[in-house]
């Protein structure tokens, strides 16, 4: 007993229709976003190239690791010469927020093959995040949908992303002395820290992040970086107790890979 | 002192573990997300805390790096590190990333030339 022809195939066309329009949605959505990765990948790839670390081990970072702002923290750490505990300690720190996307998408992958589950946690990125809620909130919860828009933008901006990085360590090489590429990793950072300063918690724990692990660094070199945001963390919690509830959106999502 | 690659290596590996684990923990174990939410109050503060702290460091140590005994030569290392990261500052917070990288690179590239 089957189902007629033309059911079948009414069914087949829609899902067809629907796995192209998830991943074409996907696709619109990304390539602004991929517009404002290439210049910061390529900025991490130049500091890869700049700094004493090796450029494969840097290189092979960029897919294993897939977060701009940890690859850059851990590239910057290595280059300085940091204990290796303080270079995993702060890489984390920094990717702490992972934690709350985790949370917050956990009711997305409710019911997906076992298979998705294990392996797309690994496209969640503050820009995937951000445009999974975007869509609304039908799409999302469609399962096939949020599944087919997740693997297309996550991959899209993972392939631009190595691209991008490929080219900055490629670059790196051939850039003339004169250029201040030095410069590219603390501008970029701080680019990553424009946004997240939203309210006065966040501003205090920047701040008190900031002067705490400079006036740390003579006693504890590069570990002064692990107390400053420790010394950071805390100002935040103790601004936050005299600021008001909706001050305090340390997880941001704005652009990066 | 540089670090041996293979300690390179096996700090990233570390990291790559440590970020999926961070990504993946409330969707493999949904039962543990009332930790995300207890953790919650410290993780906000966490990326400005450290992005700032970080880019505090990476500053202290270029300016480090070069002689600064007079105060010509601090001047020289210290305006365009901060006219750099100063605008960078004020271009990320207006137009995100992109316009923090060049509006940073730019400040520091003219700080330069003037001092």
């Amino acid at each position: 007993m089957g189902r007629p022809e033309s059911s079948a195939s009414a069914e087949s066309t829609a899902r067809a229709s629907s796995i192209v329009g998830a991943a074409g949605a996907a696709l619109r959505d990304a390539v602004p976003v991929a517009i404002s990765v290439l210049p910061f990948g390529i900025a991490v790839g130049a500091a890869i190239s700049e700094t004493a670390m090796s450029n494969l081990v840097g290189w092979v970072a960029t897919p294993l690791v897939f977060a701009g702002s940890a690859h850059l923290a851990a590239v910057t750490l290595l280059g300085e010469g940091a204990a290796w505990i303080a270079v995993v300690v702060a890489t984390l720190v920094v990717n702490a927020r992972m934690l709350i996307y985790s949370a917050a998408l956990s009711p997305l992958f409710r019911g997906q093959p076992r298979w998705f589950r294990w392996a797309a946690p690994h496209l969640i990125l503050d820009e995937t995040f951000a445009l999974v809620f975007a869509r609304r909130p039908e799409e999302r919860g469609d399962r096939r949908w949020f599944r087919r828009y997740l693997v297309a933008s996550g991959g899209f901006l993972g392939v631009v992303w190595l691209v991008a990085v490929t080219a900055g360590v490629l670059a790196g090489h051939v850039i003339p002395e004169s250029w201040p590429v030095e410069f590219a990793a603390p501008a970029a950072l701080t680019g990553l820290l424009a946004p997240a300063l939203r309210g006065r918690p966040a501003v205090a724990a920047a701040i008190v992040g900031a002067a705490a692990a400079v006036a740390l660094r003579p006693l504890m070199d590069t570990g002064s970086i692990i107390a400053g945001a420790g010394f950071g963390m805390l100002a935040g919690i103790v601004a936050a107790r005299f600021s008001p509830p909706t001050d305090a959106t340390g997880a941001s999502s704005e652009s990066e890979g | 002192m540089d670090m041996p690659v293979w300690q390179q290596f096996a700090a990233i590996a570390v990291i790559a573990l440590g970020t999926y684990a961070m990504r993946a923990v409330f969707i493999v174990i949904p039962a543990a997300r009332g930790v995300a939410a207890s953790l919650d109050r410290w993780l906000v503060h966490a990326r400005p805390a450290i992005l700032a702290a970080l880019v505090a460091s990476v500053l202290a140590g270029t300016a480090e790096a070069e002689a600064t005994a007079t105060f010509e030569a601090a001047l020289r290392v210290w305006a365009p590190l901060l006219v750099g990261t100063a605008l960078a500052l004020g271009a990320g917070l207006r137009w995100g990333l992109l316009g923090a990288l060049i509006a940073g690179m730019a400040g520091y590239v003219a700080a330069g030339l003037v001092v």
